[in-house]
Parts: structure tokens; sequence; C-alpha cells
């Protein structure tokens, strides 16, 4: 997979649990406040009622984290295989370094040959446009780009990995809070307010 | 002045053919690469308000 196909899965992952992560919120908002609510029920019926709701938005948002805790493991795997493509691409551009030297180191040798050539009585050789050193700045300015970029990439790829484990962490304590929530909901009972019952 | 019975011309001739072809596969490779590194920027600054986000996600008590 290619670095930019890599770095476009795993902010395709990370776009799939921010959707996920952000009705669980919303949810979790909603539901803190019925939650609150809960003891403002006039009679038995009406708290009845505010508790099935705030169990249905319970139940919602409980599902909703499940979903945003299963996108976290992709996420994690997508930053993995960005930190790979960009490995292979921090080896491609010491392999091209490498190349440009090489080269480099032959067309001096080389135009040392062609200069002592036409030095000699027989005929002269011009030196074709590509053993010049023409291509050099705008081959140096490609490579910087190209390092620039990666480093851009690992960035990106630590911004990434760094966020998606938070969250995996984040979303088990929430799972295991939502279960504790959602048993303390469905143990309730109506309790009339002390003023009311004079 | 050098004898030019130590250059061989065709020999080198030959060795300026193929740096000619390394040179333009190289040349081909890189302007790929350019390529790539672009669409690397541009998608990264493209998501700089994701990026953001993830700050903050990554620093967040719950």
């Amino acid at each position: 997979m290619s670095l930019q196909a890599s770095l476009a899965a795993m902010w395709a992952q990370y776009k799939e649990f921010q959707a996920a992560d952000l009705s669980h919120q919303h949810l979790s908002r909603t539901f803190d406040e019925s939650f609150d609510d809960l003891p403002n029920a006039k009679d038995e019926r009406d708290f009845d009622k505010r508790k099935k709701d705030v169990l249905k938005v319970g139940g919602r948002a409980e599902s909703e984290c499940s979903d945003a805790l299963a996108f976290t493991d992709p996420w994690i795997e997508a930053t993995v295989r960005c930190e790979e493509a960009i490995k292979l691409e921090e080896g491609k551009i010491e392999k091209k370094k490498k190349e440009l030297q090489d080269q480099y180191a032959t067309i001096e040798k080389i135009n040392q040959q062609i200069e002592k050539y036409n030095n000699t009585p027989r005929g002269r050789i011009n030196p074709k446009e590509t053993l010049g050193t023409k291509g050099d700045p705008q081959t140096k300015k490609i490579l910087q780009e190209l390092t620039n970029a990666v480093a851009t990439a690992k960035g990106d790829a630590g911004y990434n990995k760094g966020a998606a484990i938070a969250s995996k962490d984040q979303y088990i304590d929430h799972k295991k809070i939502w279960e504790r929530s959602i048993s303390e909901v469905k143990g309730m009972k109506f309790t009339p307010k002390e003023g009311k019952k004079k | 002045m050098a004898q030019d019975e130590d250059i061989d011309v065709d020999k080198l001739d030959e060795e300026i053919k193929k740096l000619t072809a390394a040179a333009e596969t190289l040349d081909r490779e890189l302007g790929d690469m350019s390529a790539q590194a672009k669409a690397v920027q541009d998608d990264s600054k493209a998501n700089a308000k994701s990026k953001a986000e993830l700050e903050k996600l990554s620093k967040k008590k719950r």
C-alpha cells in the first residue's frame, strides 16, 4: 500500500470513529439530563415513563459506545500500516540519495575522461546534457520535498495512533460505566418528595 | 597533452549512454515521488481540522 493510500485509509478510519464518538457524546448528554431529571417525577406513573425513556437513551448510548470501541482497533491497525509505509518511503529516499551520489561520481569520472580526451589531437566529445549538474538543484528540492512529506506523514500517523489508543482505553471505561449506569437506573424506584407528602 | 590511446572512446560512449538512461529513469521515479509528496502534504493540510480534534481527543479525560 502506498504512503498516500495508507494515510487516506487511516483518516477514513478516524472519520468512522469520530461519527460514533459524536453520536455517543450527544446521547451521553441526553442520558445525563434525563437521569438528573428523574427525581422530579410527579408520581409513580410519571417516574416509570421517565425511567423507560432514560433506559431507551442509555441503551442507544451503550450501543454507540460499543460501535466507537469497535472502530478503535481498525483505526490503530491503520496507523500501524501508515508507519510501515513511512518506513518503506524512508528507505526509498535513502536509496535514491545513494543512486544520485553514485551517478554524480560516475559523471565526474566520465567528465574527467572527456576532458582528457578533448586535450588530445583527435576529435572532441561534447558532454551530453545529462552529464552536467543541471538537474542537481531540482533533484535536491524533490528529495527535500519527499523528506518533508514523510515527516508530515509521521506526525499525522503519530497524532492518530496516540488518539486511537487513548480512545480505546476511554471507551473500554465508558462501556463499564454504561453497564453500571443502566443497571443502576433499572434498580431505581419512585421516591415521593417529602414536600409533596404534606 | 594526454595521449588519445589512453581513452577508449567506444567504451566512454557506452558509459555515457548507460548513464543517460539511468539518469532518465531516476528523473522519472523522482517525478512520481514528487507527485506523491505533494499529495501527502495536500491531504495533511486538508485534515488540519481533524488533527486539532485528535490532539484534544488524546488529551481528553472523560
